[in-house]
C-alpha cells in the first residue's frame, strides 16, 4: 500500500495547497473549493460576530492555514472546536478578546447539540432543596462577548468581569444567555441537594448581615424563573 | 431492505414531514448529522424514526484511508444504529481523511489491486464492530490519482472480494461518465448487478460543457432518470433513493420529484 499511500498522500496536500500534484489537473480546484467551503461553511456558522471582525480575506488565510495542521474529529460540526483552539493558540490576529468571543460562540454551538433531559415542571418552595442543573453553563468572561452590540461596538465595553449563564429554553428553542451577578452565580454554584434552600438562606443572612426578607426580595422572583426554566434542578428523571 | 422507493431525510423540511399526505416508504439518515443532533430537531427526528424504516448512510468512515479505523467513532455509530434500530448501513467507496487529517470530503481512491485487498480487510473490521453488513457507494470523481484498472472492474472486485454489496449511485454514473468521457450504460452494463442493496439518484451542476458537479443541489436531470430507466429496463429491482443536500426545497416540492421517481420506478 505504500505506493497508493503515497499518491493518496500527495493529493491530500495538493488539495490544502501545501504541495503540487506531479500531473498537474483542471480538477484540484474543484476538490480545493469543495474543502474549502465545507470548512468555511461550518466556521462560518459557528463564529458569526468572529467572522464580522476579521476581513473575509483574513478568515480564508486562517482556514488555509488550519487545513495545514489538519482537522481530527469525524464529526463535522465539533470541527469548530479544533479551530477554535487552533486560532487561539495560533494568535496572529492580536485581538485580546479573541479567547472569550470563541469560547462564547462554540459554547452556544455545544449547547444547541446538547442532549438535554426531560424535566417535569413543578413550583418552586424555598422548603425543597435544588442543584444547578447540568443542562446549564456558566462562564466569566473579561469582555462583554455576549451583549448584543459587542461585535459592533466592541470599544463601547470596558474590560472587566461578566458572568452569564446559558441555558436552553424550551418554549422558543433556542439558547439563551444572560449576564448573573457574582452573588446569583456564587448561589447557583454552591446550592445543594443537601440542603433546603431555606436552609442555605438562613446562612446567606448570617454570612452578609441582610435581614432574611431582604434577600428573598431579591432572590426569590430569580429563583422561581430559574425553577421553571429547569436551571435549578430537583431531580433527573431520565437522560 | 425496503422494496420501494425513498427520500433523504433532512433538517429542511423535517418538521413538514407530518403535515402532508404524501410521505416517502422509507427515509435515509446520514448518523454524523444525527448522532449529535440539534435540539431543536431531536423529537421530530425521534418520532420519525419510530414511524418509518430507516437505513443509514454514512460519511465519515474513510473506508480507504491508510489510518486505522476510528474505534470511538464506530462505537458511537453503533450506538446509533442500535438506539434506533437501524439495520441497514451503507457508506462511500472512498476516502475523507489521511494520517488522521480530515477532509469532510469524498476524495477518489488508487484503483489498484493492493487497494480491493486493503478495502476487503476494513469492510470485515468495519462489520465486525457493527455487527451488520455495509453496502459501500460508487462515488463520483473529477480526477483519478492512480489507476489500475477500469473503475467498474474496482467495484466489482471490491464487492466480489469483501461480501459488501453495492450502493449504485445513478447520478454519479452519469456525472463520471461526462466528466471522464465514457458511455454510462456502458458503465453500467459492466456493473455485477446481482450485489446492488439500493440505489441513489440526485441532481448535479453542469459548471460547463467539461465539468459537471455532484452537487445534490439541484433536481435530477433528465439524462439521470433516463439513466435510471435503463438500469430498470436492465431487470434491476431494488429500492431507490432521492437524495438533496444542497439548495433542499420544501417539503411538498421535493415530494414532487419523489412521486416522479416512484412513476419512472413504479
Amino acid at each position: 500500500m505504500k505506493l497508493e499511500q503515497a499518491v493518496q498522500k500527495r493529493f491530500i496536500n495538493a488539495i490544502t495547497k501545501q504541495e503540487e500534484l506531479l500531473t498537474p489537473s483542471g480538477a484540484l480546484q474543484v476538490y480545493q473549493d469543495l474543502v474549502y467551503y465545507r470548512f468555511l461553511e461550518v466556521f462560518e456558522k459557528a463564529y458569526p460576530r468572529f467572522k464580522k471582525m476579521v476581513s473575509k480575506e483574513k478568515f480564508s488565510e486562517l482556514i488555509y492555514k488550519f487545513l495545514k495542521v489538519g482537522a481530527k474529529d469525524p464529526i463535522l460540526w465539533r470541527v469548530s472546536g479544533e479551530f477554535k483552539e487552533f486560532l487561539i493558540k495560533e494568535n496572529d490576529l492580536k485581538i485580546e478578546f479573541l479567547e472569550d468571543l470563541l469560547e462564547f460562540e462554540f459554547l452556544e454551538v455545544e449547547m444547541y447539540m446538547h442532549k438535554y433531559q426531560e424535566y417535569k415542571e413543578d413550583i418552586f418552595t424555598l422548603e425543597s432543596s435544588y442543584t444547578l442543573s447540568a443542562d446549564v453553563n456558566i462562564r466569566t468572561f473579561s469582555y462583554a462577548v455576549h451583549h448584543p452590540d459587542f461585535d459592533t461596538n466592541t470599544q463601547k465595553f470596558e474590560k472587566g468581569e461578566y458572568t452569564v449563564l446559558f441555558y436552553y429554553e424550551r418554549e422558543t428553542q433556542s439558547i439563551v444567555y444572560e449576564e448573573i451577578t457574582p452573588f446569583i452565580s456564587m448561589f447557583l454554584q454552591t446550592i445543594t441537594r443537601e440542603q433546603s434552600i431555606s436552609m442555605f438562606i438562613d446562612d446567606r443572612v448570617k454570612e452578609y448581615g441582610v435581614t432574611r426578607e431582604e434577600l428573598l426580595e431579591v432572590l426569590l422572583p430569580i429563583l422561581e424563573q430559574f425553577r421553571s426554566k429547569n436551571i435549578i434542578t430537583t431531580q433527573t428523571l431520565h437522560t | 431492505m425496503h422494496d420501494k422507493c425513498g427520500l433523504g431525510l433532512r433538517t429542511e423540511f423535517i418538521h413538514d414531514v407530518y403535515k402532508h399526505d404524501l410521505k416517502p416508504s422509507w427515509f435515509e439518515v446520514t448518523p454524523e448529522n444525527w448522532m449529535y443532533m440539534n435540539v431543536k430537531h431531536r423529537k421530530i427526528f425521534e418520532r420519525i424514526v419510530s414511524d418509518f424504516e430507516i437505513v443509514a448512510h454514512g460519511l465519515s468512515l474513510s473506508i480507504g484511508s491508510n489510518t486505522p479505523l476510528d474505534k470511538n467513532y464506530l462505537k458511537d455509530l453503533k450506538i446509533f444504529l442500535d438506539d434506533y434500530e437501524i439495520e441497514h448501513y451503507s457508506e462511500h467507496l472512498s476516502f475523507c481523511s489521511l494520517d488522521n487529517k480530515q477532509m469532510y470530503e469524498l476524495l477518489p481512491l488508487p484503483m489498484t489491486y493492493n487497494m480491493v485487498e486493503y478495502i476487503s480487510d476494513r469492510v470485515d473490521e468495519v462489520q465486525n464492530i457493527l455487527g451488520r453488513s455495509i453496502a459501500l457507494e460508487n462515488a463520483s470523481y473529477y480526477y483519478v490519482p492512480y489507476a489500475e484498472m477500469e473503475e467498474t472492474d474496482f467495484i466489482n472486485a471490491v464487492m466480489q472480494k469483501s461480501g459488501a454489496k453495492l450502493l449504485l449511485d445513478v447520478n454519479n454514473v452519469f456525472v463520471n461518465s461526462h466528466n471522464h468521457g465514457f458511455n454510462p450504460k456502458e458503465f453500467l452494463d459492466k456493473i455485477d448487478y446481482e450485489n446492488i442493496a439500493y440505489m441513489h439518484i440526485a441532481g448535479h451542476i453542469e459548471v460547463n460543457e467539461n465539468l459537471y458537479i455532484d452537487t445534490h443541489g439541484e433536481a435530477v436531470k433528465d439524462e439521470v432518470w433516463d439513466l435510471l430507466t435503463y438500469v430498470k429496463n436492465a431487470g434491476v429491482d431494488k429500492p431507490i433513493l432521492l437524495e438533496r443536500d444542497n439548495d433542499v426545497p420544501n417539503y411538498e416540492t421535493i415530494m414532487k420529484e419523489y412521486k416522479y421517481m416512484q412513476k419512472i420506478y413504479s
